[in-house]
């Protein structure tokens, strides 16, 4: 059945386009105060009518006494909270295609497929969203290069923070293909990139050292077999994926591109389907040297021990509370994955689900969702299940900074670090607080007042 | 786990004893509960109040109730209590298909008698704070049947509060678009109607002729059209909602309206008929839902301001009437939109929907404020009976 009043939507996409050119940051910075409200800056106590002064897009001051000079542009935040802008760890949306259909992709860049028109990063800025690590999707092996995006621009190039945050690594097989395939093939590649950069330091060092070369030369797992002495099953066999670019795909470009990985240049977004997943990533994590990120989907929780051994960033899908019901005795169990991790004493990040996943034309009837395509929402279900407010709020500042390797520039309100933050209406995480100015790189890009969209949702007769 | 202040585990203890003995020793159950605020529906609320528990019925309401001897009694410390949450259009525990694909109209279908009792989703309903459900049969019939009002927890024997009650029917495209014949061309079931035009005259041919039938056996179509049954209606986009109306007007029925996604374009004349709506569940996306109607995220508000008495459906009651009020409706209406006003439209407010002597003891503990994401659910009581984590 077709949509009906497809042209209101039409017309919508018009304004809203037109609306993100006028608010994306321009070349010219001028500098901006932000006066009075309480400054809870992530980094140290909340502090009461204080002043942040913006020079550049980059936060020049903070504190009680700073003097704001005669020239610069001031916002009275009397009465509101302002905060650093809230950081997604993770997502796949933003982009015109989720997944490449070639899952030995590890050389493309999401760059490439950004699109800044998408409905998604206006939602971030509505949310307090201000920075995104956007990586390619799950269905992959190596599915390409992530970057790390401001949420505000009118292309891509006005949004990136780090071009090349990491490589998405998917344990989840692809196609037909088995979990025993799929990480033979996988780790063949990471085997052909590790032999090309022994071969390079060997080109451009005379003398290599012979430790070196034999540890990576003879791969072994801890249980001492070989793992690369794998032949791939001739095409077409059972069991094997068609790789419909595969004729495409230059197997260089593949290994330059493992190869920065394997030196440390990218980190490793791992994920993980199930919880057996998990000692694989851990596997390739120490074997190849990874700066692993793991990606945890639900099941993941039964590894809860390991993934807090292992010490690395923990990411977490966006369903945070779900049912299951044991096989074996028929019995229910409600798994709330915030109190499993925190038992275990694992810090998390989090990424959200939502409309900003496809465009409108593309997915019009969107399964309902209530709150988990919201940042702050997902933080409010963290206190839902005993984490405190601050422990909440650093979730999806700090830590996501932190966990994506953005720390030194986002995350928290600092002398020097960039001017993203957001002014709250009241109080975080209440119900009744909104997000009343968005600022990406000292720049305002979203105002509650001037939002004609939000208005239509909550007045009726603002629509027409 | 389990976050009950001031609750010993022995007494979890006793009652799980309580439920292996059976039903009658589990009403018997005697509880007084104190809680920092209690919600009771019936007015203000008591902060701090108390609430006496006896036979699986609400004894006592009060800010200060001397404990009886032998009573079990549980202190919330801070945390609310409110009555029992009542979704009043859900499909909870209804075995396999909702729709019945060889006939338009089957006004005698009881979805009671497709209920799995042992089903995961009651128990998901009920760690939601969800304690009565409006079980209703699906949309894809002109007339689909009676709904059924159960709980969702208890002894199979008192599980049941309406076993045939209102008569479901739709007046939306998915009986003629979505119903499950037409997804094989080579179905034997192929059947009318095939567009909107047809769905309404089916309606009016099937009132018409229970109307004029005079042979003396009363039809489950003719209870309705008397005032015996509610006729809940399924329309989401306005000109559907407005048929409804007309249909409601021709045949002399007020009906409950049912999904309603687009209620707030009509407000007025919901508001002028006095036509109740059991809303389609509050989303937080933009954009379009089923039929194309267009999502608006402050129907609670408006068809309170228009006087549109409604009630939130369909699952995460408690977060569906948070974001209501975040996008405009008054507390206290969405905290009755979710209890009080449910009940009231499955007919069932003398049992449940409120806190007050002589209701069924339904409860529902939450750790602090009701209308705040971050308040969880600390118990549910049915009928006297406790559900808490072990």
């Amino acid at each position: 059945m077709m949509r009906r009043r497809i042209h209101v939507h039409v017309l919508g996409w018009v304004l809203l386009a037109g609306w993100g050119m006028t608010s994306a940051p321009v070349a010219a910075q001028e500098s901006l105060a932000l006066r009075g409200g309480k400054i809870i800056p992530m980094s140290g106590p909340a502090l009461e009518e204080g002043v942040i002064l913006i020079r550049n897009g980059k936060i020049e001051a903070i504190g009680k006494d700073v003097a704001i000079p005669p020239d610069v542009k001031v916002i009275d935040a009397k009465g509101k909270v302002i905060m650093p802008g809230f950081i997604e760890a993770h997502s796949s949306r933003g982009m015109d295609q989720t997944n490449e259909t070639n899952p030995n992709t590890p050389f493309l860049s999401v760059i490439d497929g950004i699109d800044p028109s998408q409905e998604y990063f206006d939602e971030c800025r509505r949310n307090g969203v201000t920075t995104v690590a956007i990586f390619p999707g799950n269905n992959t092996m190596f599915g390409g290069q992530g970057a790390i995006v401001k949420t505000a621009g009118v292309t891509v190039n006005d949004m990136i923070l780090k071009r090349g945050a990491g490589i998405k690594i998917s344990l989840k097989p692809t196609a037909e293909r088995s979990r025993m395939s799929h990480m033979a093939a996988l780790r063949k590649e990471l085997d052909a990139a590790r032999i090309f950069l022994e071969e390079e330091k060997a080109k451009s060092s005379p003398k290599p050292t012979a430790a070196s070369s034999d540890a990576s030369r003879e791969p072994k797992d801890d249980d001492g077999s070989t793992t690369n002495g794998f032949q791939r099953p001739p095409r077409g066999q059972r069991g094997t994926a068609p790789r419909p670019d595969a004729g495409n795909v230059d197997a260089a470009q593949v290994r330059a591109a493992l190869a920065s990985l394997l030196k440390g240049e990218l980190l490793a977004f791992i994920y993980c389907e199930l919880a057996m997943d998990v000692p694989q990533a851990l596997r390739l994590t120490k074997e190849y040297g990874l700066k692993s990120v793991l990606v945890l989907d639900r099941d993941c929780y039964k590894a809860a021990k390991l993934v807090a051994a292992s010490g690395l960033p923990v990411i977490l899908e966006p369903t945070l509370v779900f049912w299951e019901t044991q096989p074996q005795t028929g019995e229910d169990q409600q798994i709330i994955l915030p109190e499993v991790y925190r038992e275990h004493k694992i810090p998390v990040a989090l990424q959200v689900t939502g409309i900003g996943s496809g465009n409108l034309f593309r997915q019009p009837n969107l399964p309902p969702t209530l709150g988990t395509n919201f940042l702050w929402y997902q933080a409010a279900t963290l206190v839902k299940y005993g984490a405190s407010e601050e422990e909440a709020l650093d979730t999806i500042t700090r830590r996501a900074a932190q966990a994506v390797g953005a720390d030194k520039l986002v995350g928290t309100l600092e002398a020097g670090k960039d001017a993203d933050l957001i002014i709250l209406s009241g109080d975080p995480l209440k119900i009744d607080t909104w997000v009343e100015k968005t600022i990406v790189n000292g720049q305002v890009v979203y105002d509650r007042e001037q939002d004609r969209k939000l208005k239509g949702l909550l007045q009726s007769d603002a629509k027409k | 786990m389990m976050r009950l202040p001031g609750f010993p585990r022995f007494l979890l203890i006793l009652g799980l004893a309580g439920f292996l003995a059976g039903p009658r020793s589990l009403l018997a159950e005697e509880w007084l509960i104190r809680a920092g605020k209690v919600y009771t529906l019936t007015g203000a609320p008591l902060a701090p109040g108390m609430v006496h528990v006896k036979n699986g019925k609400i004894v006592e309401v009060a800010a200060e109730i001397a404990a009886p001897e032998g009573v079990k009694v549980i202190d919330l410390s801070q945390g609310v209590l409110i009555p029992g949450l009542v979704d009043a259009r859900s499909q909870v525990g209804i075995e396999s298909s909702v729709n019945e694909i060889t006939q338009e109209l089957t006004p005698n279908y009881k979805v009671h008698t497709a209920i799995n009792w042992q089903s995961r989703s009651f128990r998901e309903a009920l760690a939601e704070g969800v304690t009565t459900l409006g079980l209703m049969p699906g949309t894809e019939n002109v007339i689909s049947g009676q709904l059924a009002v159960v709980k969702t927890a208890g002894p199979l024997a008192q599980r049941t509060l309406v076993e045939a009650g209102g008569l479901v029917i739709t007046v939306a495209s998915d009986p003629a678009n979505r119903n499950s014949s037409r997804q094989r061309p080579d179905s034997i079931y192929v059947r009318q109607p095939t567009n909107r035009m047809g769905v309404v005259w089916m309606l009016r041919q099937t009132f018409a002729s229970a109307q004029a039938s005079t042979n003396g056996t009363p039809s489950v179509i003719h209870e309705a059209l008397t005032g015996k049954r509610t006729i809940y209606g399924v329309s989401r986009i306005d000109s559907d909602i407005l048929s409804l109306l007309r249909l409601g007007k021709d045949y002399q029925f007020t009906p409950v309206l049912v999904e309603g996604n687009e209620a707030y374009k009509v407000k007025e004349t919901l508001a002028s008929a006095k036509v109740p709506v059991l809303l389609t569940k509050v989303t937080t996306q933009a954009g379009t839902a089923t039929e194309g109607s267009e999502v608006f995220w402050n129907q609670g508000g408006e068809l309170h301001d228009a006087g549109v008495t409604f009630a939130f459906t369909g699952g995460h009651l408690l977060d569906q009437a948070r974001f209501a009020i975040r996008f405009g409706c008054p507390k206290g209406v969405a905290l009755e939109a979710i209890t009080k006003t449910p009940a009231r439209l499955l007919g069932v407010e003398s049992r449940v929907g409120t806190i007050a002597v002589g209701q069924d003891a339904d409860l529902l503990a939450l750790t602090g404020d009701p209308f705040e994401l971050t308040t969880g659910v600390a118990w549910v009581m049915t009928q006297g009976q406790w559900h808490g984590k072990k």
